[in-house]
């Protein structure tokens, strides 16, 4: 389905907030749409950047692997911009983007993204300030990855897929998607099992209830307290 | 150094402000003349500027929640510090001192916010600036559990070498702005390891000793051990 920016109700979207109306117009013109079914890779580390993706709808999950190992540096979903990791002098990706769940994700080549950026300053000037803000997030997950206690590392893993992706709209203490097991103790940088203790100790402590797959956080605030990552 | 006639050409300003804007910066910056190991800005202050070395070395630091000090970037003649502040708290997460004498002009953030939005290759080479800092942060992240010794000695030198230049191009001289101890941190191996690389580089011939000096003397080969290009 070809989706147009100039029509586009995603107000959060940077390209949407900062883009002129004729710019939106000749990016809708060369975007193009993908559907991605949930385990789907939307490119690899590698690969040759081509252009800069955007997810209409969905939840993604970026991850850089060493060896069979694979960390969770971020989680995306729509409105939120895709594969900026690599732009620079090398163009390739150090990462991988993995659909979470059925994902829709839009395409914008590479010098049309370029043009778009020297075209309208504002836009360039939020593009920096997104990078700062990615460089920043970047070196304090590495400040804090060599120290941080194995429980604490669960609890910023939860507060990172609290930020990402927040609560269900339907019940205000469930988490909207809670990523597997496996892709918990990959966001937290710890083992599987070390994961599940933690998880076991914050519900003994009633500061979450593991509901089957999903977990619904009962004392946001203590999340937030000892969130060392802030 | 004036702006309006400077022939620094790894200068961001220099290369991507058209020459009203150069005049603008030369009246708006300040200019600072700081001795070696000077602290140019700490770690929790706000961020009110950003500086360019106009000239001289620095580097910047960060300092881990083990009270441990891990150098994370070096910089060299042309280039930008105190970029890391930009975020919505605007406060360093880093500190920067100088290696040697310096001179270093800070622009406000005002200015260099004017700048950016002004001068449109500007704000690409930023967006693109601060892509390849994400980058090779993260890879310096990885240094620490992925790489051996020798690569990870490769890939200090490189660093270096990318921020502060060949002393000399045609020869190829490293230009060491780090005593051995400070590059002994960078690459997080002590220094009698690093010594021994050092040495072992020079036995196979990617390197080159000359009384003081050190040479690269095969570039190829140093690059392909870091994983980095010598730019």
């Amino acid at each position: 389905m070809k989706r147009k920016c100039e029509t586009c109700t995603h107000y959060k979207c940077i390209i949407n907030k900062y883009c002129s109306p004729e710019w939106k117009t000749l990016i809708s013109f060369h975007k193009t749409s993908m559907l991605y079914p949930a385990g789907a890779t939307i490119f690899s580390t590698g690969d040759p950047i081509k252009g800069i993706f955007q997810i209409y709808s969905g939840k993604i999950k970026v991850v850089t692997t060493d060896g069979e190992k694979e960390q969770i540096i971020r989680l995306a979903k729509e409105e939120q911009l895709l594969g900026h990791r690599g732009f620079g002098k090398k163009m390739i990706y150090p990462v991988t983007a993995i659909a979470l769940e059925d994902s829709e994700v839009t395409f914008i080549p590479v010098d049309v993204f370029y043009s778009a950026v020297k075209a309208n300053s504002e836009f360039a000037f939020q593009m920096m300030l997104f990078y700062a803000d990615e460089l920043n997030a970047a070196e304090k997950r590495m400040k804090l990855t060599a120290s941080l206690k194995a429980k604490e590392k669960v609890i910023v893993a939860l507060m990172t897929i609290i930020r990402a992706f927040g609560f269900s709209s339907t019940d205000n203490t469930l988490l909207e998607y809670t990523p597997t097991r496996k892709d918990i103790a990959s966001i937290a940088g710890t083992t599987y099992e070390t994961m599940i203790r933690a998880l076991s100790s914050l519900e003994k402590s009633n500061i979450i209830v593991q509901e089957g797959k999903a977990i619904r956080v009962l004392d946001l605030a203590y999340l937030e307290k000892h969130c060392l990552l802030d | 150094m004036n702006c309006n006639n400077c022939t620094n050409k790894r200068c961001p300003i220099n290369m991507y402000c058209l020459p009203d804007w150069l005049a603008y910066t030369q009246n708006s910056k300040s200019s600072l003349y700081l001795p070696a190991n000077y602290s140019i800005f700490n770690a929790g202050e706000l961020v009110k500027s950003i500086y360019i070395l106009c000239s001289g070395k620095a580097k910047v630091m960060l300092e881990k929640e083990t009270n441990k000090v891990d150098i994370i970037r070096l910089a060299g003649s042309g280039q930008v510090l105190g970029h890391r502040g930009f975020s919505e708290k605007m406060v360093y997460p880093i500190s920067a001192k100088t290696l040697n004498e310096s001179e270093i002009a800070s622009i406000s953030n005002e200015d260099f916010f004017k700048l950016v939005r002004e001068n449109k290759d500007l704000a690409v080479y930023m967006m693109m600036f601060f892509a390849d800092e994400l980058l090779l942060s993260e890879q310096t992240f990885q240094i620490t559990g992925m790489r051996t010794s020798r690569e990870k000695v490769a890939y200090t030198l490189v660093r270096m070498i990318n921020a502060f230049s060949y002393a000399n191009n045609t020869s190829k001289q490293i230009d060491f702005g780090l005593s051995l101890h400070e590059l002994a941190t960078f690459a997080k191996i002590s220094r009698s390891n690093f010594s021994r690389v050092l040495a072992k580089f020079i036995e196979e011939g990617v390197l080159r000793k000359h009384i003081w000096n050190y040479y690269v003397a095969d570039e190829a080969a140093l690059a392909n051990l870091a994983g980095m290009e010598i730019q």
